[in-house]
């Protein structure tokens, strides 16, 4: 099994901290500013889209599992169908793995009831589809061109399905919004959808979205983190630079 | 410690399945009866902050020998996860079941589809079974027709559609609009040329050594693979591991807003 070494919990005792300051402070009161970003920006505008055209919207996990990277595409799938709910439109919700079914079937019921429509939830509108890559990739290509959907969002885990997706969703001519972790899939989804959260701007989405003072302060906390790490990476460049003993302690840091 | 091992006494295996069957269902209609919304939202999230306190503990104690005292029961708690999570499984099916009877039932278009789409599920669960427990040559055969014969090629079909779609999305990447987009298409230029001997073949007449050298073009490539992507690889890695902590952290604290379920 692997186990932290001090060098690793340190560290990472030293970001979670970060992050927890900056969410009580956020808690306490005290307001972040969030630069902006145009594919946050737009998920509204996307939305209103679908309305206008009287159209559906789709959203797809990719082959998210349970984990991180599905919870955070279930906060920002709650409040795509919440905001689509108000407007009376349908969102698609095809799924890869079927452990993750019950909590998304939940968490829209929860949108619906949240914008106070419950008695519109469709839960057809939810369903396990395939835990096959290429026909999970097929069976959502079928529904774009079935249900002539105006918006999709792709957010979650994607492999080489990605770009068949993103492709397919342009060619029927929908506004697509999409992120996900992996970087070897981030370059086709730039090259093929309208807006891509890219990194760690995919974990800050539902703070954005939802501007929750607990969420844009771990947001914050974030970057701490990250100059956490950009001093570390600065201190390892300038003791590996000047080696002796600076080199050995740094080369051992974190073994 | 292994608390799923396999039991040998048919007996006690099936008086075992159709116990924890009966207790599983006896406290689920329990806590349905009993719990009002809120209780469950808030029994979710002691438990969802009991399994993350257990991992985070087991890592961040000290270890001898690659062992703490949590060390032994993290298989056994993967192996309960694993369990649980395959009881999602029917869930997933019904929900198939549950949407394509309705295809059939209303005649929506393309109907005959979801028919197939039964047909086709129940030929290939019930010529495996038949195929793993009997061992009919028949059923083989149908299996090995359906599986090798139909299944792995129409996949295969898929990703080697990718091939197009990779042509039709770098035409629309690189064309020349700005000046990034001219960065971009002279970097991919380079590296694809790096990759293939014809490349090569266009610096082949640049000396292999000194500082001449690195304008050869398989020279040139590799600096772009290894300086400026993995540069912009490591910083969106270096943001993807912190912001997949918050999300982690977020999570384990019930602090993520559309997740909380019992009507917060």
């Amino acid at each position: 099994m692997e186990h932290a070494t001090t060098g690793v919990a340190i560290l990472e005792l030293s970001i979670t901290g970060a992050i927890l300051f900056s969410i009580f402070l956020a808690r306490g009161g005290k307001e972040f500013f969030l630069r902006k970003i145009a594919a946050f920006s737009v998920i509204d505008d996307a939305i209103g889209r679908a309305v206008e055209m009287g159209r559906p919207i789709l959203f797809s996990a990719g082959l998210s599992g349970l984990g991180v990277t599905f919870f955070q595409a279930l906060a920002i799938l709650s409040y795509v169908v919440r905001r689509a709910a108000e407007y009376g439109v349908r969102v698609i919700v095809p799924l890869f793995a079927s452990d993750v079914y019950p909590l998304t079937e939940e968490v829209c019921k929860e949108a619906y009831r949240a914008a106070g429509r419950l008695e519109e939830y469709n839960p057809s509108d939810v369903f396990f589809l395939s835990n096959d890559q290429f026909a999970y990739a097929s069976g959502v290509v079928g529904i774009m061109h079935r249900e002539r959907t105006a918006t999709h969002f792709f957010l979650g885990d994607f492999a080489a399905e990605s770009l068949i997706l993103a492709e397919e969703g342009h060619s029927v001519g929908a506004v697509q919004i999409a992120g996900t972790p992996s970087t070897l899939q981030l370059p086709f989804f730039v090259a093929a959808c309208d807006y891509t959260l890219i990194g760690e701007e995919y974990y800050a989405a539902s703070a954005y979205v939802s501007r929750e003072p607990i969420l844009v302060g771990s947001i914050k906390g974030q970057d701490l983190g990250k100059i956490i790490l950009l001093l570390l990476s600065l201190s390892g460049v300038i003791g590996m630079t000047l080696g002796g003993k600076m080199a050995i302690i740094f080369q051992n840091l974190f073994r | 410690m292994r608390i799923f091992h396999p039991i040998k006494d048919p007996i006690l295996l099936t008086a075992c399945i159709i116990a924890s069957l009966l207790g599983s269902f006896l406290v689920l209609a329990l806590m349905h009866k009993f719990l009002s919304m809120r209780a469950k939202g808030r029994l979710i999230t002691a438990l969802t902050f009991l399994a993350g306190f257990f991992y985070s503990l087991e890592f961040f104690l000290p270890a001898k020998d690659g062992k703490n005292f949590l060390t032994p029961w993290v298989e056994p708690v993967g192996d309960a996860l694993a369990v649980i999570g395959a009881f999602a499984f029917p869930l997933g099916l019904i929900s198939l079941a549950v949407v394509h009877l309705g295809n059939i039932r209303r005649r929506r278009e393309g109907w005959y589809f979801s028919l197939f789409l039964f047909i086709a599920m129940l030929a290939m669960a019930l010529s495996a079974f038949l195929n793993h427990y009997a061992r009919l040559p028949l059923a083989k055969n149908i299996f090995t027709c359906l599986f090798s014969g139909l299944y792995i090629p129409l996949g295969v079909a898929m990703m080697s559609t990718l091939a197009f779609y990779i042509v039709s999305a770098a035409y629309r990447a690189f064309r020349v609009t700005n000046v990034e987009a001219v960065l971009m298409m002279g970097a991919a230029i380079i590296v694809m040329l790096g990759q293939i001997p014809f490349g090569m073949w266009l610096t082949s007449w640049l000396p292999m050594q000194g500082i001449v050298a690195s304008l050869r073009i398989e020279n040139l490539s590799n600096w772009f693979m290894t300086v400026v992507n993995m540069s912009v690889q490591r910083a969106i890695g270096f943001g993807l591991a912190i912001g997949g902590i918050a999300m982690a952290l977020r999570v384990w604290l019930s602090l993520e807003r559309g997740m909380q379920l019992g009507g917060k």
